[in-house]
């Protein structure tokens, strides 16, 4: 692999931002007000927090209180959180918080007939798809389609557009198995919108 | 692992749907909310001084230090490796630093007083290349030790004045917390049982546990447990059938690899 083959191996980032986090740093044991780091990783992670609970079907309207609930887990977690693996902590509670979200709601729909046909009915004209939230509203429902393992790689690579490496890093996996899943998961997402063409 | 093309950037159905994902981003309102909730707001001082808003208020109380659902969150995690990330936290020992050290026996020994080390030169060399107070920070360590948070039974909140019920923090606005607050409750107890080395308890617990959340996100971790406790009253042969059944169910999940030390760690 020519890219760093971890996040703690990237050059340290001159600014916080979204995609720069706190890289190679010695282990360090000093106390301090941990509501300072928490206040850091809030501002470096919560729209990456945000959207990937959108993305690992956390319904709209619930996504805030599924963002909060992965910060306040870290919250309470923060002394064992490594330095630089601050948004892998995250995006695994995030999963985890996902998973319950998705069951919940599902649970609240059963009594529908099947909520996904009922949301998207699966015949995208052309103009259909020119409207963006159409499309966005598509996507949902393909994604749905994936076990939330496979889901949450497609989601890193795909919409994240994380190298396989860092997403190895972020979700702890093998660098095959990451690969294995993308592969997979890429298969399913194509057959799933190769179904919905074919219903047009 | 060569890196594949992405597909967002294929001229057909696929690709457009990808696409649209490009403007997922939180309401500027949320960002607001969910900080007031934390406390970290900007320019807020402290835990006390948020305004919490909205969705997030409920949050303010339970993100005091203390405060029982969430102490319980931090308890459970801690105790039963809910994440693939804190999978490595838990099968260490508490206060080192070391990513892989995974001696599950090392780990259940409850921690010690926390071992505060501080490396002036370190923190020196790591200041300016994190620019942040993360760094400062890898041990905003939480003084309480690690596993043995949690004695109490789950829904017997230590600091009455600043500790909501469970049932508040879980509010009909979140299909969130409720279940997961739940589950979190009843697989602390059993933690909890465990190690007050009650593991008739413990057990009775985890059967609660499985009637209730048969499809429970912790089941895994219920799972472990059970393993645990079935050890703890001598009955190895139950406990092995147990994890080769949850080995495999679930040979990649976080907690295989405690499962597997913990029956290897038990005599024959």
């Amino acid at each position: 692999m020519a890219e760093p083959t971890t996040l703690l191996s990237k050059p340290a980032a001159s600014s916080v931002s979204e995609s720069s986090l706190p890289l190679v740093v010695p282990r360090l044991h000093v106390p301090v007000v941990a509501q300072d780091r928490l206040r850091v990783m809030f501002d470096t992670n919560f729209e990456f927090v945000w959207r990937s609970l959108r993305r690992l079907g956390v319904p709209s309207g619930a996504t805030d209180d599924a963002a909060q609930e992965v910060f306040l887990v870290a919250s309470k977690r923060l002394g064992d959180i490594q330095v630089g693996r601050e948004r892998s902590f995250l995006f695994a509670t995030a999963l985890r918080v996902a998973s319950n979200a998705r069951r919940a709601f599902a649970r609240r729909e059963s009594r529908h007939d099947d909520m996904l046909d009922r949301v998207v009915d699966p015949a995208p004209t052309p103009d259909q798809l020119a409207d963006r939230a159409r499309a966005r509203e598509l996507l949902d429902h393909v994604l749905a389609t994936l076990d939330l393992d496979l889901r949450a790689v497609f989601v890193l690579h795909e919409l994240e557009e994380m190298s396989m490496a860092d997403i190895a890093s972020t979700l702890e996996l093998a660098p095959g198995t990451v690969a294995s899943r993308l592969r997979r998961a890429r298969e399913l997402f194509r057959a799933e919108v190769a179904r919905l063409q074919e219903a047009t | 692992v060569s890196e594949l093309p992405r597909l967002n950037n294929e001229d057909d159905l696929a690709g457009a749907l990808l696409r649209s994902a490009a403007d997922d981003a939180p309401p500027t309102r949320s960002r607001a909310a969910v900080a007031a909730a934390l406390g970290v707001s900007a320019g807020a001082a402290g835990l006390g001084s948020a305004h919490a808003t909205g969705a997030a208020t409920k949050a303010t109380v339970a993100s005091k230090l203390g405060t029982s659902l969430a102490l319980k969150v931090g308890a459970v995690v801690v105790a039963v490796g809910t994440t693939v990330a804190v999978h490595h936290v838990i099968v260490k020992p508490p206060r080192t630093a070391e990513p892989h050290a995974a001696d599950v026996r090392t780990a259940r020994v409850p921690a010690a007083t926390p071992i505060v080390t501080i490396d002036a030169a370190a923190a020196r060399q790591a200041e300016p290349i994190a620019k942040e107070p993360v760094v400062r920070q890898e041990v905003a360590a939480s003084p309480r030790p690690t596993r043995a948070v949690h004695i109490a039974p789950a829904h017997a909140p230590t600091h009455a004045d600043d500790a909501p019920a469970p049932a508040e923090t879980s509010s009909a606005a979140t299909p969130v917390a409720p279940s997961l607050a739940d589950e979190l409750a009843l697989l602390d107890s059993a933690v909890s049982a465990l190690h007050r080395h009650d593991a008739a308890a413990a057990l009775a617990t985890l059967d609660a546990y499985d009637r209730r959340f048969p499809t429970g996100t912790l089941v895994p971790e219920a799972t472990a447990a059970r393993i645990e406790a079935t050890l703890a009253i001598g009955d190895s042969s139950r406990a092995r059938e147990l994890a080769a059944q949850f080995l495999a169910d679930h040979p990649n999940s976080p907690v295989a690899a405690r499962v597997r030390a913990l029956v290897a760690s038990s005599p024959p």
